[in-house]
């Protein structure tokens, strides 16, 4: 990938911290939340940090000056590297009779079937369905509209496609916690993620002799797969040019995926037992279970009621946000032992997202203190 | 007899910067765009002082300080304690005459006039909307020493 093909201007300073650190910087100084100095070895680099500062474009263009001559660069090589390490990009390569054109039909709808994967993926991490329909929510669209296309490649036809991740930070100090959680992904990587592994089922359900069970098929909607991904694939595959579609991804160098796929192919042969798959998924709609992780923020439970209602703290979408949830007996003791104790729990259940409501978790199961995790202090555990 | 154009002012006055600065062992960048309010960087490796430079050919002096009137906008960029680096005005009285401005022979090299600086870093707002009439005290020349002692100032703003 060229330098000209990332965008770099959505670099921000956390961004560049995370990547200097990773390189083995270490921060020497600070001035408020101005501006940070980094050092390794003989090397000196101040960072700006507060971009409203008068001063803030000179001193990041002196920093990048900084960097690149440091690590014997330029400053393009610089930004390519730190947009890099924290983004995902997944490459959409398409072959058949391609040599470096392709029919502008093919590519449009080559581009469209990408676009509509990785919005059917978003609209999966943030809550799974069999069929989406007209609906897409906010999150969704903002994460199709901020991933970034990046130039196309020689060879067969291939479409970079870049989702930056964002440093996540709590608003309330109480839910910094939540935030420290290893097993929390931003929502851009698990929409990344759930493509990744969406495409991964679909060519295990498709790409066998064997045709794929109802129930296969609908426990494949957990992971990512859905009636929009299936005909978005579908439709590059049934193209006159394109005959396979691969899909390359690399994950961002500042949050490992150790267990997402790296890559995966869907032939066009498949493309009917492809549509099959969609067509299932589209006439039996499907919710997908999740699990949450958060503290118990408040209990209510009357004398006579046979269930407690409780509100969890939780990240959503990258935002910690109430959740309600009614629990039974035992649960509802494990909640209130996790209020009592400062302890974080997770729960399997179904989110429900209504205009203008409160998130609200139905179904639930699995609900348990997580071992590793509590709102105090490591040394107040035990 | 010519007293130069203000390009051929500011360019003449960098002169003074950079000597100062190198005596004291910083190093130096010209900013070719002064959207920032900023004509030159002074750098000692870990920190930075900001100079906005003007140049006079026709000073004026009341009771040992020199008057300058400075836009409002470079005043606010300057004094705003939310920079990074440490925001300065240099002012330069070169000589009316600029042929007599570089004089060199053997014996060592003259340039005329004199350069002073004032912190701006840190000043109070201003309700003016044009300019602001500062005083330069001539008693402020853009030694290394006084070089050195904004360096200082700087440095002491951040903590390890």
């Amino acid at each position: 990938m060229t330098t000209q093909t990332l965008n770099t201007q959505s670099v921000v300073p956390e961004d560049v911290t995370k990547w200097i650190r990773g390189l083995g910087w270490t921060r020497d100084g600070v001035l408020g939340n101005i501006a940070q100095s980094w050092r390794r070895e003989d090397s000196r680099v101040v960072v700006p940090t507060l971009t409203s500062s008068p001063d803030f474009t000179l001193r990041w263009s002196e920093m990048l000056t900084s960097i690149s001559r440091a690590l014997g660069t330029d400053a393009a090589g610089v930004l390519l590297a730190i947009a890099k390490a924290g983004s995902d990009i997944a490459e959409f390569r398409a072959s058949g009779q391609i040599d470096d054109t392709l029919p502008l039909g093919d590519a449009s709808t080559l581009v469209d079937s990408v676009r509509r994967a990785i919005q059917a993926s978003a609209n999966s991490a943030l809550q799974p369905r069999s069929y989406f329909g007209h609906s897409v929510p906010d999150a969704t669209r903002l994460h199709a509209n901020g991933v970034r296309m990046a130039q196309t490649r020689h060879g067969s036809y291939i479409v970079p496609v870049i989702s930056r991740l964002p440093v996540l930070k709590p608003d309330d100090v109480e839910d910094a916690l939540l935030f420290e959680d290893v097993e929390y992904q931003p929502f851009a990587r698990r929409a990344m993620l759930r493509l990744a592994e969406g495409l991964s089922t679909l060519h295990e359900l498709t790409h066998s002799a064997a045709e794929p069970s109802r129930s296969s098929i609908t426990e494949a909607v957990g992971v990512g797969v859905s009636s929009e991904l299936c005909e978005a694939v579908a439709n590059t595959l049934d193209t006159t040019s394109i005959a396979d579609l691969g899909v390359a991804f690399s994950w961002a160098d500042r949050l490992p995926a150790r267990q997402g796929p790296t890559a995966v192919t869907l032939s066009g042969e498949a493309s009917e037992a492809i549509r099959q798959v969609g067509e299932v998924l589209k006439g039996a709609p499907v919710v997908g279970r999740q699990t949450i992780v958060g503290y118990v923020k408040r209990l209510d439970r009357g004398e006579e009621d046979e269930v407690g209602r409780v509100t969890l703290r939780a990240l959503d979408n990258d935002k910690a946000r109430n959740i309600s949830l009614e629990l039974n007996d035992a649960d509802y003791h494990v909640a209130g032992e996790a209020n009592t104790d400062r302890r974080i729990v997770s729960a399997t259940g179904v989110l429900h997202r209504e205009p203008g409501r409160a998130l609200r978790f139905s179904e639930v199961s699995d609900f348990r203190l997580v071992e590793q995790l509590s709102l105090d202090p490591p040394n107040r555990l035990t | 007899m010519a007293d130069g154009s203000a390009k051929q002012k500011e360019r003449f006055s960098r002169a003074w910067l950079i000597a100062a600065a190198a005596a004291a062992d910083f190093t130096y960048e010209i900013v070719t765009d002064d959207e920032r309010g900023v004509d030159m960087t002074v750098n000692s490796g870990l920190h930075v002082v900001d100079f906005q430079l003007k140049a006079t050919s026709k000073p004026e002096v009341h009771d040992g300080l020199l008057m300058h009137d400075l836009d409002v906008r470079t005043y606010d960029l300057l004094r705003s304690t939310l920079r990074s680096g440490y925001g300065v005005l240099a002012l330069i009285v070169v000589g009316d005459d600029v042929d007599a401005w570089h004089l060199m022979d053997a014996h060592g090299t003259h340039l005329a006039r004199s350069a002073y600086y004032l912190p701006l870093f840190g000043m109070p707002a201003t309700s003016n909307t044009s300019t602001i009439r500062l005083k330069v005290p001539l008693t402020n020349l853009l030694t290394s020493t006084a070089m050195r002692m904004l360096m200082d100032a700087q440095a002491a703003r951040w903590t390890s």
